[in-house]
């Protein structure tokens, strides 16, 4: 995760800005190249997701469930 | 079998000869846990109304002697009471009253529950990154719902799980009251508030039950209202109140009222009643509008009055019914002295509990039996 990212993700935490932490935490899971840690970011992603009530948690939970992790 | 507690067999002795409940069921910090579990936990007590989570979504938290429940009304629309905690490591879910977007998410690992309160999301619990574990099975892992009904809008709830249901254990005071078993709509923010006393919950059901004290405390209602006005309510086990003869409807320069309930009877042009629904709800009707008031017990000389006004139509005029709820709410106020004076009185070493007016205070005698009846039973199940 890139220092900028890393920054604007506790941003986000600090502001309870949950469609920032969608979309940063589904960046951070982009940029990995290892399968447990993408899974990692994109738990979280999902966790905030389905806490909105926002439409990326289909996407999120299909992306999890691809690799069996829901 | 079981020993007969002789304090309780006195409260439980013929209203001319019967003692109060003793100090302790007052003051005592242990006889208040106690009463939790004997007299609310075993039937069923008000919790709150349904009113206050008036949206889908809408989660309000509130502990009710001590225990933490969430009132929630589900995505489906429909009113649910759970124990406010997450089922992983017992954390508070849900700290002020808020509207739940999406899924309730635990503050303290993430794990996440529908409005339904089913568990929707174990987040990293079979590892980082994988979010199931084959020992953990969601389905058993819901949020804990307590027992609830809503009746009058109030939603009752029942924590042991055993009281018989609603309707058989509210029979009698359902059948009572069957004419006003029709919509009812709340008066919205001017029609709410809530009062704080310094004592304890069983004073408040006490006072309220009981018409001996008006000519005294309420000297406004002399003039129209008098004491020989008023009647007695005993429904053993239930309830117990009062009721006037001459309810006088409220109007403004114009004459305009608030509009009355649909279909009542003649009884109800100058009646009206007043229940305590043991333990800890008050209610009145009238024909043109009723109230309930919901006792929250904070601690054994603490409690708060949470106050609803309804009426027949969904719109009321703002200025009458602004009034309405500043006349109840002086009557309501004017009443606090008494209670938080008996309450004082209580510390008062060797008091006996009192004796009860054999003509007056049947309401309130109907009151501490089924009080002590509860403990009795309480105890001996023990």
């Amino acid at each position: 995760m890139t220092g900028d990212l890393h920054a604007r993700l506790l941003s986000a935490h600090d502001a309870g800005d949950r469609g920032a932490l969608i979309a940063g935490y589904t960046t951070a899971a982009d940029t990995q190249t290892d399968v447990d840690a993408a899974c990692f970011f994109l738990t979280h992603a999902y966790v905030f997701a389905l806490e909105a009530g926002d439409t990326r948690a289909e996407t999120l939970h299909a992306r999890l469930a691809a690799e069996g992790r829901v | 079998m079981s020993i007969i507690d002789p304090v309780l067999a006195n409260v439980q002795k013929p209203t001319a000869q019967a003692r109060g409940l003793p100090n302790a069921h007052y003051t005592d910090a242990s006889t208040f846990l106690e009463e939790r579990d004997a007299l609310f936990g075993v039937g069923w007590a008000g919790l709150a109304v349904a009113s206050d989570v008036p949206d889908r979504g809408d989660a309000v938290p509130i502990s009710f002697l001590g225990i933490p429940l969430l009132l929630l009304r589900g995505r489906d629309d429909v009113v649910r009471v759970f124990q406010n905690i997450c089922r992983h490591r017992g954390m508070i879910l849900v700290d002020a009253p808020r509207k739940i977007e999406g899924a309730i998410r635990c503050p303290y690992h993430s794990w996440c529950y529908s409005t339904q309160g089913k568990l929707v999301a174990t987040p990293h619990v079979g590892g980082p990154g994988f979010n199931t574990h084959d020992e953990m099975d969601r389905d058993t892992l819901g949020l804990i719902e307590v027992r609830s009904h809503i009746w009058r809008d109030i939603i009752w709830i029942n924590l042991s799980g055993q009281a018989p249901a609603f309707e058989d254990a509210m029979a009698d005071v359902i059948a009572r009251w069957a004419e006003f078993d029709q919509p009812m709509y709340h008066g919205g923010a001017d029609s709410r508030f809530s009062l704080t006393v310094n004592a304890n919950w069983k004073l408040a059901i006490e006072n309220y039950c009981e018409s001996y004290h008006l000519p005294w405390v309420h000297p406004g209602l002399n003039s129209y209202s008098r004491l020989e006005d008023h009647y007695n309510i005993e429904i053993e086990g239930a309830s117990s109140g009062q009721g006037t003869l001459v309810y006088r409807q409220l109007s403004d320069d114009a004459g305009n009222r608030f509009a009355d309930f649909d279909g009542l009877s003649d009884t109800w042009d100058a009646g009206a009643e007043y229940l305590s629904i043991f333990p800890n709800v008050l209610l009145g009707v009238h024909r043109d509008h009723a109230f309930a008031i919901i006792l929250q017990p904070e601690a054994p000389d603490r409690t708060v009055e949470h106050v609803h006004i309804y009426y027949a139509t969904d719109t009321t005029d703002d200025t009458l019914r602004v009034r309405n709820a500043g006349q109840w709410k002086l009557v309501f106020e004017e009443d606090i002295f008494v209670v938080e004076g008996m309450q004082r009185g209580r510390n008062a070493p060797g008091f006996d509990g009192g004796r009860f007016s054999p003509a007056m205070d049947g309401p309130t005698h109907c009151f501490h039996r089924w009080a002590a009846q509860r403990l009795s039973d309480h105890r001996a199940a023990e």
